[in-house]
């Protein structure tokens, strides 16, 4: 396998508002009649099954099904879900839980599993997916599909399937709040247009985060290990842009809730560890705020992924990367994992490595034969490019 | 002579009485005698030429209209929402335009005949057109 080159990732978040553009509209078409009018209005409760990215494009759209649907919404694992969650499911008429299988490759052998042992335990149970290929294994164990195609830029870690996936996923919350009449359908077209317009948003923040990400690279980059921390949404994009870091730099990271890094990781040696703090406007910003300044007083290294007007955070953060433009909470993993994905660029440029530790090809074919043997390599191995 | 007339609707199904605006116009235009052709270019809503004194007959009228054509989940229009759907169907039934005489400067209107928009997908930006043409 040759090395994987990290501007790729650069190039792949330099596109992200083309996917903005290009695909909302045609995702949108599609969700419209995934579901007929009486299943959507049938609907009481949503699973969202994924791994890796996948999982985290589900954490991240929870506050979107809950808030704008009003529908319950459970984010898990597909692992969780298949001998922790399936076998507990109560349904009580047809058509009351939807169970959504995301897979950027389409090919997530876990995913696929979830979604039969869905479709096993109960008749009241619809099955979708959403994935880049739906003839694949994923797509072949869903009722529905839902394709979210995006042209190939070469293999990188996946920036720009993950937009996808949040389109798609953002895109089935507003359709399931419109038929629910939660708001009129012109409300509705409101948000699917605040979806194309994030296009603007996610371009500008790409070019003003460009820099601070590249100073951070700099200074950070003996750093061992680095926090990401966020709520809601932003918890998701804190295991998303941990992630990125992990697949790209092969730096050490976590994702965090906010509040559970003040129970736990707070501890963490050395002082100076880098901590990322997601903080969008909305419901979970004033305790961001709070942490900010206690993770400031504890010596950390604070990189604030902030809304480019924020006046309290960035007086405390070490560097901002700011996201250009207003962004309701819901919408906001689109944008406010830019800056982190960037940084998980410049950092692995830093340290002179490959994303995917590609540059350590007997490393990857031990991996391979060892994930083979233990017949998981089919997902594990699945790092798609897009 | 062309008039538009902007309003906003304010729940899902109503009517609205348009005809001081439009009787309004008429002395404005300062037409003697001919014809005055109110037009809505919407699919969702209509005209109804009725009575508007008693607040109950336009309930009465939208009850019966929604008796006919209830909101149902099975629409074959299903790219918006059901509501929608049956808004066009209500629509299609009520109609779309009204023309009335002018004589001695006045619309001939009966005593309680009121020109209301119908909503039946609001709330929702309306407008009317009113044209009219002396003769």
């Amino acid at each position: 396998m040759n090395p994987m080159n990290p501007l790729v990732m650069i190039k792949q978040v330099e596109d992200l508002e083309n996917v903005m553009r290009e695909q909302t509209k045609p995702i949108d078409r599609i969700v419209r009649n995934i579901l007929t009018p009486l299943e959507y209005r049938s609907l009481h409760r949503l699973y969202i099954i994924g791994d890796g990215d996948s999982f985290h494009a589900a954490m991240s759209t929870e506050m979107a099904f809950e808030n704008l649907a009003k529908i319950p919404c459970e984010p898990m694992s597909a692992m969780r879900f298949l001998e922790y969650g399936a076998d507990y499911i109560r349904t009580s008429f047809p058509n009351d839980t939807l169970v959504v299988g995301v897979s950027a490759s389409g090919r997530t052998k876990r995913v696929a599993q979830a979604l039969e042992k869905a479709n096993q335990s109960s008749r009241n149970i619809i099955t979708a997916a959403i994935c880049g290929k739906v003839d694949g294994m994923v797509g072949q164990n869903a009722d529905r599909k839902i394709p979210v195609q995006i042209p190939d830029m070469g293999r990188s870690p996946g920036v720009r399937t993950y937009s996808a996936s949040l389109l798609g996923l953002l895109l089935l919350a507003i359709r399931i709040g419109e038929i629910d009449d939660r708001y009129h359908q012109i409300e509705a077209n409101s948000l699917r247009h605040q979806l194309i317009e994030l296009a603007d948003v996610v371009a500008a923040t790409c070019e003003a985060s460009k820099k601070p990400a590249k100073e951070a690279a700099k200074a950070l980059k003996d750093a061992k290990f680095m926090m990401f921390i966020g709520s809601g949404p932003s918890y998701g994009t804190a295991y998303f842009s941990s992630a990125k870091l992990i697949e790209s730099a092969g730096v050490m990271s976590m994702g965090q809730d906010l509040e559970e890094w003040a129970h736990v990781e707070r501890f963490v040696y050395p002082d100076n560890t880098p901590i990322f703090i997601i903080a969008p406007p909305g419901k979970g910003y004033w305790r961001a705020l709070d942490l900010a300044k206690s993770a400031k007083e504890l010596g950390r290294q604070i990189i604030a992924i902030i809304d480019s007007d924020d006046t309290e955070i960035s007086r405390i953060a070490d560097f901002v990367f700011p996201v250009m433009g207003g962004v309701r909470e819901e919408f906001s993993p689109l944008v406010y994992q830019i800056g982190a994905t960037l940084f998980a660029s410049y950092l692995t440029e830093e340290l002179g490595r490959n994303p995917f530790q590609t540059d350590r090809p007997e490393v990857l074919e031990r991996m391979a034969a060892m994930f083979a043997a233990h017949r998981t390599s089919s997902e594990a191995g699945d790092h798609r490019s897009a | 002579m062309l008039k538009v007339i902007n309003f906003q609707t304010s729940t899902r199904e109503e009517l609205v009485n348009l005809k001081d605006k439009i009787e309004s116009f008429v002395e404005e235009s300062k037409t003697d005698s001919g014809l005055c052709f109110v037009y809505c270019p919407h699919t969702t809503g209509g005209l109804v030429v009725n009575s508007y004194l008693d607040p109950n007959t336009p309930k009465d009228i939208l009850h019966e209209i929604d008796r006919l054509i209830p909101t149902r989940l099975d629409f074959f229009h299903t790219f918006d929402t059901p509501s929608d759907a049956a808004g066009h169907v209500k629509s299609s039934l009520v109609g779309i335009s009204a023309s009335f005489m002018i004589d001695e400067g006045k619309l001939m209107l009966g005593h309680s005949q009121g020109i209301l928009f119908a909503e039946f997908d609001g709330p929702r930006d309306r407008m009317v057109f009113v044209k009219i043409l002396p003769g």
